[in-house]
C-alpha cells in the first residue's frame, strides 16, 4: 500500500494539468448582456490598484499594468474568469490554434496566479492592431450598443477604450490607459464623454481603418473576418466624424442632460485629463532623473510623450466651451453662479476663437474661482508653482504647453525654456484642433 | 505479491483513464439569470441576432467567389480565386500607394526550435516582436531590448530573421487606388489569403474559400 502512494506520488506531476481556469460554458452574443451588466458595476478605475476588495479580500490583480489594448482585453479575459467563461482570441502571430483559457503552462502555480500570468503572457502578444482580428463594427443602433463594447481608433492614433457604462443622456463613462511607463501609477484612466469623431477616424474613415465602435466576436466566429460576424455594420464609416460623437449621443439618449450636470460633466473630465497629463510629466521627469540621462533614446520618448493626451485635452477644452457658449446663449446658466464664475475665469472670452481668446486673456492668477490646479517643479529656481485649469487652457491654446518629454517640468507646463532642448525628438508634437 | 501488482496495475490503469478521458465540453451555455437591475434605465440591451442566410454556399469555392465578384462587378467575370482577383484589380485599377500593417515570419532554427517574427507598422512607429514557438503550439514572446523592438534596424531584422527559406511569410498591407478605392490585402507567401475591396457604393470582401459583395443602402 504505502509503495501504491509512493507510486502515485511520483505520477502525479506528469498528469498535472491545470487550465488557467476551468470554464464550463462558452461565450455567445447572449453572454454580452451579462457583461455589460458586469462592466457597468465592477469595471472600474481602481480596479488594478485597489490592494483589498470591498469585501476585505485581496485583490488578485493588484499591480498589473496595463496599456489601452491591455486594458480592453482584461475586461473579458477577467468577466470570462470570474463567470467560468471560455475564453479565446486569435493568435496575433498568425499561428492557427487560438489562445485560450485552456492553456495549461502554469499548472505549476495556484488559479490565482495562473489568471495574472495569463494576462502578463497575453499583454505581451496583443495591441490595438490585433484588437480588429478579435472584434467586428457594430451598426449605429441603440440595441446593438451596450457596456462591455469597446471603442478603437484609426493606427493614426493608435488607442482605444473600454465601454464601462452608458447614461440614459446618451453619454457613455469610458474606461481606459495610455501607455504605460515603469514609473506610471495602477489607476485607469476615465471619462464621461464620447471621444471627437474626427480623432478617433483621423486618417483613414474606411471600415479599413477597423474605428469606431467595436464589439467582441462570438466564439463561434472567432476565427472568421469580422464581414462574416451576424451584427457586422459599416454604418459608422457612411459618417462624417464630426458628426460620430453627435449621432451616438441623440442615438442612445433616452432624456435630456441639463445644462448643470452636462457642465459638471465637462469639467470633470477636463480636469481628469488635467490630472493624468500631469501624472505623464512627473513620470517622465523621474524617469530621467533615476535614470541619470538628459535625452531619452526614441522607444522611451515614445512612452514619455504626451502629444495624442495634449491632442485629447485641447478636446475636452473644446467641448466644455461648445456646451458653456451654449448655456450663455440659451440663458441656462445662471450669472453669479459659482459654475457661471468658475467657467467665466476658463473662457472670458467666449465670442472669440479659442486661440484669440487665450491670446488677449492675461496671465491667469489663483483665485476662489479656480479649478484643478496643477503644480509643477520649475528647474530655474527650484521652486513649486501652482497653475490652474483657466491658466493650463491659456497655455495649451498658446502652444505653451510642451508634448516633449526631454524638457524640464516647466516647459512642459508652458514656461519659457532657460536653454535651448538639444535632444532629438520623434513624431509629430505640435498641437492641432478644430473648433 | 502478484495480487498486490494486478492490483496496483488496475489502480493506476484506472487513474489514468479517469486523468486522460475528457469529457466534451458543453456547446450550449446555461446562461444566468439576468439581474433586473441594471443601471443604466433605459439602455435597450442588445437583441440576440442570428446568423444571416444569405451568404453563397461554400460546396463550390470557386463558383461561389466568382457568383460574388459579379454581383459587384458585372465586368468582372471568370475570377474563380483572390489571386485572379487581385491581378484583375492590378489591371483595372492603377494602385497608389500601399501601406505596410503587419509582416509575419515563421521558421525554424538548425534545432528544429520554431520561432515567429512580427513587424507592426503604426504610422509614426514600428514595433518588432519574437517569439520561441512552445511545446503547446502557442508563441513564447522573446524579450528584446528597447533599440530592437521599437523601430528596428534592418541590421536588427536580419540578426533574427533568416534570408534562407523555408520560411513561411505573411503580409498585410492597405492600398490606395487612383479612383480612390481602397484596398485591403493580406499575401501568405505570395499567395492571397485574404482580400476586400471597397468600392463607393459597394464592397468585396473576400477569404480563402468565398468571397461576399455588399452595397451600401
Amino acid at each position: 500500500m504505502k509503495k501504491l502512494f509512493i507510486l502515485l506520488f511520483c505520477l502525479q506531476p506528469f498528469f498535472s494539468q491545470a487550465e488557467v481556469w476551468k470554464s464550463e460554458k462558452y461565450w455567445t452574443e447572449e453572454t454580452s448582456h451579462q457583461f455589460s451588466i458586469w462592466m457597468s458595476k465592477e469595471w472600474r478605475k481602481d480596479f488594478f490598484s485597489r490592494k483589498k476588495l470591498a469585501d476585505g479580500s485581496p485583490n488578485i490583480f493588484y499591480g498589473l499594468r496595463l496599456d489601452c489594448a491591455d486594458t480592453v482585453y482584461s475586461s473579458k479575459i477577467i468577466f470570462s474568469f470570474y463567470h467560468k467563461y471560455h475564453f479565446a482570441i486569435n493568435d496575433p502571430t498568425g499561428g492557427k490554434k487560438l489562445i485560450t483559457n485552456e492553456m495549461t503552462r502554469w499548472d505549476h502555480l495556484p488559479e490565482t496566479q495562473r489568471i495574472t500570468a495569463f494576462l502578463r503572457y497575453i499583454y505581451n502578444l496583443v495591441s490595438t492592431k490585433s484588437l480588429p482580428n478579435d472584434t467586428y463594427p457594430v451598426a449605429l443602433k441603440p440595441q446593438s450598443i451596450a457596456p462591455g463594447m469597446l471603442i478603437l481608433t484609426t493606427k493614426k492614433n493608435h488607442h482605444s477604450w473600454t465601454i464601462k457604462n452608458i447614461f440614459d443622456t446618451g453619454i457613455p463613462h469610458l474606461v481606459f490607459n495610455s501607455t504605460v511607463g515603469a514609473y506610471s501609477g495602477l489607476n485607469l484612466q476615465e471619462r464621461k464623454s464620447w471621444p471627437n469623431g474626427e480623432w478617433v477616424f483621423e486618417e483613414d474613415r474606411s471600415p479599413l481603418g477597423f474605428a469606431g465602435l467595436r464589439n467582441w466576436k462570438p466564439q463561434s466566429f472567432i476565427s472568421e473576418p469580422a464581414w462574416k460576424v451576424p451584427g457586422y455594420s459599416e454604418d459608422q464609416y457612411q459618417l462624417k466624424p464630426s458628426l460620430w460623437k453627435k449621432n451616438l449621443e441623440a442615438l442612445l439618449k433616452v432624456k435630456d442632460e441639463t445644462t448643470e450636470a452636462q457642465l459638471q460633466r465637462l469639467l470633470e473630465n477636463v480636469c481628469n485629463d488635467i490630472k493624468q497629463r500631469n501624472e505623464a510629466v512627473k513620470e517622465a521627469s523621474q524617469f530621467m532623473v533615476d535614470n541619470k540621462i538628459s535625452c531619452m533614446n526614441e522607444a522611451d520618448f515614445d512612452t514619455y510623450s504626451t502629444p495624442s493626451r495634449d491632442k485629447r485635452l485641447a478636446d475636452e477644452f473644446i467641448s466644455l466651451r461648445e456646451a458653456y457658449k451654449e448655456a450663455l446663449r440659451k440663458t441656462e446658466l445662471a450669472e453669479g453662479s459659482l459654475l457661471f464664475l468658475q467657467l467665466q475665469k476658463i473662457f472670458p472670452q467666449a465670442s472669440e476663437s479659442i486661440a484669440n481668446e487665450s491670446k488677449i486673456t492675461p496671465e491667469q492668477t489663483l483665485t476662489e474661482h479656480s479649478l484643478c490646479n496643477s503644480q509643477y517643479l520649475s528647474s530655474i529656481d527650484g521652486k513649486t508653482r501652482t497653475i490652474d485649469m483657466s491658466e493650463i487652457k491659456r497655455r495649451l491654446f498658446l502652444k505653451k504647453l510642451s508634448s516633449n518629454p526631454n524638457d524640464p517640468e516647466e516647459v512642459r507646463f508652458g514656461e519659457k525654456s532657460k536653454s535651448k532642448n538639444s535632444c532629438p525628438s520623434w513624431g509629430q508634437l505640435e498641437l492641432h484642433w478644430n473648433e | 505479491m502478484s495480487k498486490r501488482i494486478s492490483i496496483l496495475f488496475f489502480l493506476v490503469l484506472s487513474l489514468l483513464l479517469f486523468l486522460f478521458w475528457k469529457k466534451p465540453p458543453s456547446s450550449y451555455p446555461k446562461e444566468p439569470a439576468i439581474e433586473s437591475s441594471f443601471e443604466t434605465k433605459g439602455q435597450k440591451l442588445p437583441e440576440p441576432f442570428s446568423p444571416s442566410n444569405n451568404r453563397p454556399s461554400i460546396n463550390n469555392p470557386k463558383k461561389a467567389i466568382s457568383l460574388e465578384i459579379y454581383k459587384c462587378l458585372p465586368e468582372a467575370s471568370n475570377i474563380h480565386t483572390l489571386d485572379d482577383f487581385y491581378s484583375y484589380i492590378k489591371k483595372t485599377e492603377s494602385l497608389q500607394e500601399e501601406t505596410l500593417e503587419e509582416e509575419l515570419w515563421h521558421f525554424s532554427d538548425n534545432e528544429g526550435q520554431k520561432f515567429r517574427a512580427q513587424l507592426l507598422y503604426f504610422k509614426d512607429k514600428k514595433e518588432f516582436k519574437l517569439f520561441k514557438v512552445h511545446p503547446d503550439g502557442l508563441p513564447d514572446p522573446i524579450p528584446l531590448n528597447k533599440e530592437e523592438s521599437f523601430n528596428p534596424s534592418p541590421t536588427t531584422l536580419s540578426k533574427y530573421i533568416p534570408k534562407v527559406s523555408p520560411v513561411w511569410y505573411q503580409k498585410k498591407s492597405t492600398i490606395k487606388t487612383a479612383k480612390e478605392s481602397l484596398l485591403s490585402v493580406e499575401l501568405t507567401n505570395s499567395k492571397v489569403t485574404k482580400l476586400e475591396y471597397f468600392l463607393a457604393e459597394k464592397a468585396i470582401h473576400c477569404s480563402s474559400e468565398e468571397c461576399f459583395c455588399s452595397t451600401n443602402k
